[in-house]
């Protein structure tokens, strides 16, 4: 009996270890991570830097090295050599990133199902299906062919390796701990992972299926009318080129037959939703002529999704030949955006139309070949594997065109602009060697140096905006543009005919370019790049005109301008769209039909300024998303029981529409035996947003403007107590201030340069290090809520005093 | 309570945790560790098995408590974090440690000192 009962102790006991030791569903092993001695605790941090060396790190290097950290946590590495730079830029990043950079090369690379099971397998196929890692495998052929590139990732991988082998259980990153896995060695391949996830950030947002579905309920007609080619309204990037009438371009014809019938059926449940709208980024120059010492001074600042950890990593770099400072990625080398002693630069999307689909016709059900210019060719395969956790292997196989890769074969739904049958043709997928343009950029030292470094750019195009210690300012609308025949790809393409291919590239001479220009300034915010003199299609559509317009307003006025002016402008909170159209929206409210009279007369005396505390900005959004909602009922699709909700047209479309003709038939209701006009329309959306507010918030007064936004920046893992509060913070979607929900201005940088040596100001809203243990997880957040920019310490070499500097390493 | 034995749980323990934390290998070992432990403690010491289930929990206990207010007290953020994700103030997170810890070795004792039971009766 004593036996049996110690039997069953034992085995209790060791039952109870073993629970403790294993993850159920999404509870990490609590054994594990309520360990004192290796769990969640080890992770708590001291407020100074302790970066581990490994014992044989200085014999990993080629010379001396040192590492400096300022009161940041910046790290500002002086080598001797490339790869001993690389080797520390790795190391060093990776010490304080190394779960983002798994996590995001996993989720560009579909492998987050590893980690977290079954329920991102659909996620995960569909980031292969797309042929993230067929076009990073492309670029990484690309790189190996130069021997410098070469250089630089080795060096990068290593370090990164370096650090991951210094690595036990206690050191692991928290979220390694609580998912319940080990990190793995680093491949360049990541690298060029997480390069072609930026892309599909920046470049993969396709209309080709919302406007066929458009085209194919409503007709030509209504996709001409609102959704036109040039909007009412734009101030482009670049003013008119008198070169652009010289040139002789090829442009191909357009071919006999573009209309495709493409409807793809009803169709919803995505497993993607669409980026949210009206966000971009901003970048602009003044030149010397308009600022106080007479030398430009450039700002930049991206709007990216906002997330814990930042989306980049602050750092200096300091080689022979080159010194720079300046934000990076987590997982590439160089600095992305910033300045070296000569010359500063920043970037914003251009988002052309680089991705289109191709509607597939197979011979037949069995789907080995397809049709291509009147004969079949035959499909190629490929066979993903995905190792499922707690699930085990599953194999997916992948349709491929010469196209490329045929997304959805079964209509599973991926993602609301993916259509069925239909081939992705992406610029991305090409080889590609942008790591290069970075390359280049850091060691630049004039206006040849940074065309030069340009020419290695292919996707996802960028606006570079540039200045430099020569006072040149200039702006590159730059990347790899496909050579097009007008709207080729606003619809779906016919994959059968050879006519609808992309038929070259424009050349890089012939992509937009401006250079010092009379007004001396120069700015970008994702606007159309060119107006419709500029001899190439490049889109149909960009960001609407209220960013760049509002921008362009305030830096024709600047004069005698400093750090602080250009500052000041990235924190404009103006609602230009609110300016365009709110008059015409009151002018047809009836006061004697709405509700809470009061605030019309607020909205009449409203400044448009879309403050954190201010309820004006709430009720004006809220208004127009239910006049819209009201005006373009004929955009709902009903078959059956299901619903298509087709893309309604731009916001400035349907003002147009208002001041043009506030009886036009789009404002009749069709379900109505009233003939409604757009003034019933605009009294009925207000009641709407009245009710709507009332509520949500209880009473309108408390309808605050960050409230009503509600943006929190999220921990990547979406674990809520690694994520911020509510935002208190102005701005919004389509102002110059642009933080939506979940996106904004990820970095703001302004940079004054000067004979010697610049100075540069920056901020970005979390911290350098993506432990939520440390206190530079998120110290910079409220430097950043307050609108502020910390100094940027740019140091000329290892030894110059600096009160900033917390730490030094000498190897 | 003899002060002989619970200085021998004392010691060897934190002996046991050190190597554990030096060793920091990529596979967390310091909770089978203290299953190890716990056993051989039982077994080496001739005690009831009530009392070999307390010494190594007050052993395992005190050892997780100064540890965890040790780093809680240079170092809050990451203990207030996680006590937020589990919807518990810090001061509770840092006793239901303990008590963990100390449950461990406690039950590793008495496993210990049972087996002890059946082999030298």
């Amino acid at each position: 009996m004593k036996v049996l009962k110690f039997i069953l102790l034992f085995f209790f006991t060791v039952g109870i270890f073993y629970f403790l030791s294993q993850k159920i569903g999404k509870t990490p092993a609590l054994g594990y991570i309520l360990n004192p001695y290796e769990g969640f605790l080890q992770q708590s941090e001291l407020d100074r830097p302790d970066v581990s060396m490994p014992k044989n790190f200085s014999s990993q290097l080629k010379g001396k090295a040192e590492i400096l950290f300022d009161d940041l946590m910046v790290p500002h590495i002086f080598a001797q050599s490339d790869e001993d730079l690389y080797f520390l830029q790795g190391y060093v990043t990776a010490y304080f990133r190394l779960w983002q950079m798994d996590m995001i090369t996993r989720a560009a690379s579909g492998r987050l199902s590893e980690v977290i099971g079954e329920i991102a397998l659909k996620r995960d196929r569909f980031m292969r299906r797309i042929g993230m890692v067929i076009g990073a495998e492309n670029t990484i052929k690309a790189l190996s062919q130069d021997t410098i590139a070469q250089k630089v990732m080795t060096a990068y991988t290593k370090g990164i390796n370096a650090y991951i082998q210094t690595l036990g259980y206690q050191n692991f990153p928290i979220e390694f701990k609580l998912l319940g896995y080990s990190p793995e060695p680093w491949t360049p391949l990541k690298t060029a992972l997480l390069l072609k996830y930026m892309a599909w950030d920046l470049s993969g947002k396709s209309s080709d299926k919302e406007l066929s579905d458009i085209r194919y309920y409503l007709g030509e007609n209504v996709v001409k009318e609102l959704f036109p080619n040039y909007p009412p309204i734009m101030e482009p990037i670049h003013p008119q080129n008198p070169n652009w009438k010289t040139w002789k371009p090829e442009i191909p014809k357009i071919p006999d037959n573009t209309s495709l019938t493409s409807n793809q059926g009803i169709t919803q449940n995505f497993e993607f939703t669409k980026t949210e709208k009206g966000l971009g980024s901003n970048n602009f120059v003044v030149g010397g002529t308009r600022t106080q010492n007479g030398y430009p001074i450039l700002a930049n600042d991206p709007h990216l999704r906002l997330s814990f950890p930042s989306i980049w990593f602050q750092i200096q770099l300091h080689a022979p030949n080159m010194n720079v400072v300046g934000v990076s990625l987590p997982g590439a080398p160089n600095v992305i955006i910033g300045f070296n002693e000569h010359v500063a630069w920043g970037v914003t999307n251009v988002a052309p139309d680089v991705l289109d689909y191709y509607k597939i016709t197979f011979k037949d059900a069995s789907r080995k070949e397809y049709l291509y210019n009147g004969e079949y060719r035959p499909i190629t395969y490929r066979i993903d594997t995905f190792y499922v956790r707690s699930k085990g292997i599953v194999l997916d196989t992948l349709e491929i065109t010469h196209h490329g890769p045929i997304v959805d074969s079964k209509g599973e739904n991926f993602h609301p602009e993916c259509p069925k049958d239909h081939a992705i043709r992406w610029l991305a997928h090409d080889p590609s060697q942008e790591l290069l343009t970075f390359y280049y950029l850091n060691r630049a030292q004039n206006l040849q140096d940074y065309r030069n470094a340009l020419k290695y750019y292919s996707c996802p195009a960028q606006n570079f905006i540039f200045a430099s210690k020569n006072k040149d300012i200039a702006l590159t609308s730059n990347g790899k543009y496909p050579l097009k025949w007008k709207e080729q790809g606003k619809f779906t393409l016919d994959g059968a005919n050879p006519q609808h291919e992309w038929q070259g590239f424009i050349p890089f001479d012939h992509n937009p370019f401006t250079l010092n220009p009379p007004q001396d300034y120069l700015a970008s915010a994702n606007q159309f790049p060119v107006d419709t003199s500029y001899p190439y299609y490049l889109h149909w559509e960009f960001a609407s005109f209220e960013r760049g317009k509002r921008i362009h307003d305030r830096l024709k006025n600047l004069y005698n301008a400093n750090v602080d002016s250009l500052r000041l402008l990235q924190l404009d909170n103006k609602n230009l769209f609110a300016e365009f159209a709110l008059p015409s929206m009151l002018n047809y409210l009836d006061e004697q039909l709405i509700q809470e009279k009061k605030w019309k007369y607020n909205l009449e005396r409203w400044d448009y300024l879309h403050e954190p505390l201010a309820v004006e900005p709430s009720l004006f959004t809220e208004w127009f998303k239910r006049f819209e909602q009201l005006v373009w009922d004929e955009f709902i699709i009903l078959q059956g029981k299901d619903t298509l909700q087709l893309r309604y047209p731009e916001p400035v479309v349907t003002v147009s529409l208002l001041k043009k003709d506030a009886e036009n038939q789009w404002f009749d209701i069709k379900n109505t035996a009233l003939r409604e006009t757009a003034g019933h329309l605009l009294v009925l959306a207000w009641n709407q947003a009245i009710q709507e507010l009332q509520k949500s918030f209880g009473s309108l007064e408390r309808a605050v403007w960050y409230q009503y936004r509600g943006t929190r920046i999220v921990h990547l893992a979406l674990i809520p107590a690694f994520s911020s509060e509510v935002l208190k913070h102005g701005g919004g979607s389509d102002i110059v201030n642009a933080l939506g929900k979940t996106a904004g201005p990820s970095w703001r940088m302004v940079v004054q340069l000067e004979e010697k040596k610049p100075k540069g100001f920056g901020i970005y809203p979390a911290g350098q290090s993506g432990n939520p243990g440390s206190r530079y997880y998120d110290n910079l957040l409220p430097v950043w809520l307050n609108g502020n920019l910390k100094p940027i310490l740019f140091l000329e070499n290892s030894q110059e005093p600096s009160q900033n500097i917390i730490a030094k390493y000498s190897f | 309570m003899n002060s002989v034995i619970f200085l021998y749980y004392l010691g060897s323990t934190i002996l046991t945790l050190t190597l554990g934390k030096l060793l920091n290998t990529p596979y967390p070992i310091t909770h089978w560790l203290l299953l190890f432990l716990g056993v051989i403690l039982g077994l080496v010491f001739r005690t009831t098995r009530v009392k070999a289930f307390f010494y190594g929990f007050i052993t395992s206990f005190i050892i997780a408590l100064i540890y965890t207010l040790m780093i809680y007290v240079q170092s809050p953020l990451m203990t207030q974090k996680f006590a937020k994700l589990l919807g518990i103030q810090p001061t509770g997170l840092i006793l239901i440690i303990a008590i963990l810890q100390g449950l461990l070795l406690g039950l590793a004792s008495l496993t210990g000192a049972w087996l002890r039971k059946i082999l030298y009766p």
